[in-house]
C-alpha cells in the first residue's frame, strides 16, 4: 500500500459521475433500509429492543450472552430491554453512528491524499458493501432459517446473530458497523504496509487481516457483554472464543485479507481496461467474493470444523471453558 | 525511534558482555527468590490463596470488582474450586508464550539498536513495571487502601495477580515481559507511523496505543472465567470494570519510559556507557516512584471534579460494569 505505486490520479469527469452514482445509490439504500428497520420492522422481523420476550431465532435464552448474565441482569433486560439504546449512546458509543463517521472521514481523507479520490472511494464503498452484504446475509439467513445453513450435522442451532443498535442501517447491518469495518480495515492494511514496506501484497494482506482479527478478538467480548449487548450471538457454533463464535474471527481475517488484495489490484486493472471497466470489475468481484466467502464459511463449519473436533473426541469447544 | 536515533550506539563488546552478565544474574536471582517466596512462603507477603477465596483480605472476594459481575453459580464455583484456569498447563502456557513473544521483540531490538540498547529496554522496562506493580499491589494488600479515593463507596485495597510460574516480587514474570513487548511494539509502531515527529509526540502515541490495547484486553483478562488479576472495588472511575488508575498508569509508564530510553544514547555521548547505564537505571527507579506518587494528587483532583459535578457515587462506564 505504498502511495507511489497505488496512487491513481484524478479523472474529474469520470470521478464526478462515479461519485454521483455510487454515493447516490448508497445513500438511497441506507435511507430505504433505515426506514425499513425503524418504520416497518415487521418486514425483516427485526427483534424488538424493548420487548425481549418476543425474540426468536434466537430467543434470549438461546443466545450466548444469556449464560453469562446474573439473575438480576436477566430480569433487568427482560423488564427494560437492551441497555444503552437511547439516542446518545447510539450516536457516541465506541461503535456509535457519529463516532464511526468521524473515524471513517479521517481515514477517507488520509486515503484520498495517499491514493487519490477514486481509489479512496473504491475502498470506502467497496468495503462498506462487502461487509454490509456479508453481515446482512448471515443475519437474515439465521433469522429466517434458524441458522440451518451454519449447522453442523449433529448440532442444534438457533440462528446466527443480529445487531441491536444503530440509527442508520444498510440492509440489517448498522451503518456504524460498515464504517467501522472500513476504517479498521484501512488502518490495519496501511499499518502493515508501513511496518513491512518490502513485503508483497499477500504478506501485507495477511498481516493486515491478522491485525484486524486480533483487535476484534479483544473488542467483541466487551461489545457483546451484558452491559452493552451491541450484537447477540445465537448458541450453536462448534468453537467459541471468549464467548464469540469462531467463524466471526475467520470472517474478519478473510474479509480483510481478500479485500486488501482486490483493492491493491485496481491500479493494474485501470491500466489494462480503463477506469470505467475496472470499477465495474472491482465491484463485480467484490460481490462474487462475498458470496464465495459465505459458501466457504458454511462448508468450513459444517464439514471441516466438525470433523476436526471429532478427531479429538469433542463435539464443541469453549475457550476459556464456560464462556 | 530511528528518526531520533540516527546513531544506534556501536557495540563495546568488553563492556556490553559484562553488563549483560551482571544484570541477567541479578535479575535471575531476584526472580528465583521472589518465585520461592510466592509459592513456598506465601505467608510472608500474604499471597492470597487461589484455592480458598474465603481467606482473602484487602480485598475480600466480596470486595472485588469481578464479584459484582458474577452469577450466583459462578460465585459458588469460585468458592468451591478457587480461581479458574490455574493448572500447571495454564501457567506454563502463560509463562512460555510470554517468553517467546518477548524473545522475538528482543531480537528485533538487538538487530535495530544493538545489544546494549536492547538490553536496557528489556531489563529497564521489566524492572520499571515489575516494581511499579509490586509496590501498588503490596501497598493495597498491607494497608487495605490505595491512592484511589472512594466516592460513596469504601476502598478495600488495590489489586493482585493470581497466575504465574515465575515471579518478580509480587508481579508475574509473564506480566513484566508482556509489558516489555507491548511497550516495545507500540513505541516502535509509533516511530513508524510518525517518522518525522519529535520524541515527545512519538512517546505520546506509543503510550496511547498501549493504553488502547490494554483497554480492550483487561476486561477479558479480569472476567469471571479468567480472573488473571483481581481489582478491589472503590475507584472513583471504572471503565469496563477496571479502575481508571490502571489506564493512566499504562499511558504514563510507557510515555515516560520511551523518553528515558531514547535519551540513553545522548547520555552515553555525554557520560560514557558505564555511567549512562547507571544513570538510566537510577532515573527509571526514580520515575517509578514519581509515577506512583502522581496517582495521589491525580485521584484527589479527579474526585474533586466529580464532586463539583454533583456525583455522589463513583462513575462506572458503562453503568453497572
Amino acid at each position: 500500500m505504498q502511495s507511489h505505486s497505488l496512487y491513481v490520479s484524478a479523472d474529474p469527469s469520470f470521478d464526478r459521475k462515479f461519485a454521483f452514482i455510487t454515493y447516490g445509490l448508497l445513500i438511497l439504500l441506507i435511507v430505504f433500509f433505515t426506514y425499513l428497520h425503524h418504520g416497518r420492522p415487521d418486514v425483516l422481523q427485526v427483534p424488538d429492543n424493548a420487548n425481549i420476550s418476543a425474540w426468536k431465532n434466537p430467543s434470549l435464552e438461546q443466545t450466548n450472552i444469556y449464560d453469562r448474565m446474573t439473575g438480576t441482569e436477566r430480569a433487568q433486560v427482560r423488564e427494560k430491554g437492551v441497555p444503552g439504546t437511547g439516542i446518545l449512546p447510539v450516536l457516541f458509543d465506541s461503535q456509535g453512528d457519529l463516532t464511526a463517521f468521524i473515524f471513517a472521514i479521517l481515514c477517507f481523507i488520509h486515503a484520498r491524499k495517499h491514493y487519490g479520490f477514486w481509489m479512496a472511494s473504491c475502498f470506502l464503498i467497496g468495503s462498506f458493501v462487502f461487509t454490509g452484504l456479508q453481515e446482512s446475509i448471515a443475519i437474515l439467513l439465521g433469522r429466517f432459517t434458524a441458522g440451518q445453513a451454519y449447522a453442523a450435522a449433529e448440532q442444534v442451532t438457533h440462528g446466527t446473530y443480529f445487531f441491536t443498535k444503530g440509527v442508520l442501517w444498510f440492509i440489517e447491518t448498522p451503518v456504524a458497523v460498515c464504517l467501522s469495518w472500513f476504517w479498521i480495515a484501512y488502518a490495519c492494511v496501511f499499518t502493515a504496509g508501513k511496518v513491512f514496506p518490502r513485503m508483497g501484497v499477500l504478506g501485507r494482506a495477511t498481516i493486515g487481516g491478522l491485525t484486524a482479527m486480533i483487535i476484534d478478538l479483544w473488542l467483541d467480548p466487551v461489545a457483546t457483554s451484558p452491559e452493552f449487548m451491541m450484537w447477540l450471538w445465537a448458541k450453536g457454533d462448534l468453537i467459541r472464543v471468549l464467548g464469540i463464535n469462531h467463524s466471526n474471527f475467520v470472517g474478519w481475517f478473510l474479509l480483510i485479507f481478500l479485500f486488501a488484495i482486490l483493492w491493491e489490484w485496481m491500479p493494474a486493472l485501470v491500466r489494462k481496461w480503463g477506469r470505467a471497466k475496472a470499477t465495474i470489475a472491482f465491484f463485480g468481484i467484490v460481490l462474487l467474493t462475498d458470496v464465495a466467502m459465505l459458501i466457504f464459511l458454511v462448508v468450513y463449519n459444517t464439514y471441516f470444523v466438525r470433523n476436526v473436533l471429532h478427531l479429538f473426541g469433542v463435539s464443541e469447544l469453549q475457550i476459556p471453558p464456560g464462556w | 525511534m530511528e528518526h531520533e536515533m540516527k546513531f544506534p550506539p556501536p557495540a563495546i563488546p568488553g563492556y556490553d558482555n559484562k553488563f549483560v552478565l551482571w544484570v541477567s544474574v541479578i535479575l535471575i536471582i531476584v526472580v528465583l527468590y521472589s518465585t520461592y517466596l510466592h509459592h513456598f512462603r506465601p505467608q510472608i507477603l500474604r499471597v492470597p490463596s487461589n484455592t480458598d477465596v474465603s481467606t482473602w483480605t484487602n480485598p475480600k472476594f466480596e470486595e472485588t470488582c469481578v464479584y459484582d459481575r458474577m452469577s450466583d453459580a459462578e460465585r459458588a464455583k469460585v468458592r468451591a474450586e478457587g480461581v479458574p484456569g490455574n493448572t500447571l498447563g495454564d501457567i506454563l502456557f502463560l509463562d512460555i508464550s510470554s517468553i517467546l513473544v518477548a524473545l522475538l521483540c528482543f531480537f528485533h531490538a538487538r538487530k535495530h539498536y544493538g545489544k546494549w540498547m536492547a538490553f536496557c529496554f528489556l531489563i529497564g522496562s521489566f524492572v520499571f513495571t515489575g516494581l511499579q506493580e509490586s509496590m501498588w499491589i503490596l501497598y493495597g494488600r498491607f494497608t487495605g487502601t490505595s491512592a484511589m479515593v472512594g466516592l460513596g463507596e469504601q476502598v478495600y485495597g488495590t489489586y493482585w495477580f493470581t497466575k504465574g510460574g515465575l515471579w518478580f516480587f509480587e508481579t508475574p514474570v509473564s506480566m513484566c515481559l508482556g509489558w516489555f513487548y507491548v511497550a516495545y511494539g507500540c513505541v516502535w509502531m509509533a516511530s513508524k507511523a510518525l517518522p518525522k515527529s519529535g520524541l515527545v509526540k512519538r512517546a505520546v502515541l506509543g503510550g496511547l496505543l498501549a493504553m488502547t490495547v490494554d483497554l480492550w484486553m483487561d476486561p477479558v483478562a479480569t472476567s469471571p472465567e479468567l480472573m488473571s488479576w483481581v481489582w478491589a472495588t472503590g475507584d472513583i472511575i471504572r471503565i469496563f470494570g477496571i479502575p481508571q488508575t490502571n489506564f493512566l498508569g499504562w499511558f504514563l509508564l510507557i510515555f515516560v519510559f520511551a523518553i528515558l530510553w531514547e535519551t540513553l544514547p545522548l547520555w552515553e555521548k555525554r557520560l560514557g556507557r558505564a555511567k549512562a547505564t547507571g544513570y538510566f537505571f537510577i532515573v527509571v527507579i526514580a520515575a517509578d516512584l514519581a509515577v506512583l506518587a502522581f496517582q495521589y494528587p491525580w485521584c484527589r483532583a479527579l474526585r474533586g471534579i466529580l464532586v463539583a459535578m454533583g456525583f455522589q457515587h463513583g462513575l462506572q462506564i458503562p453503568p453497572g460494569w
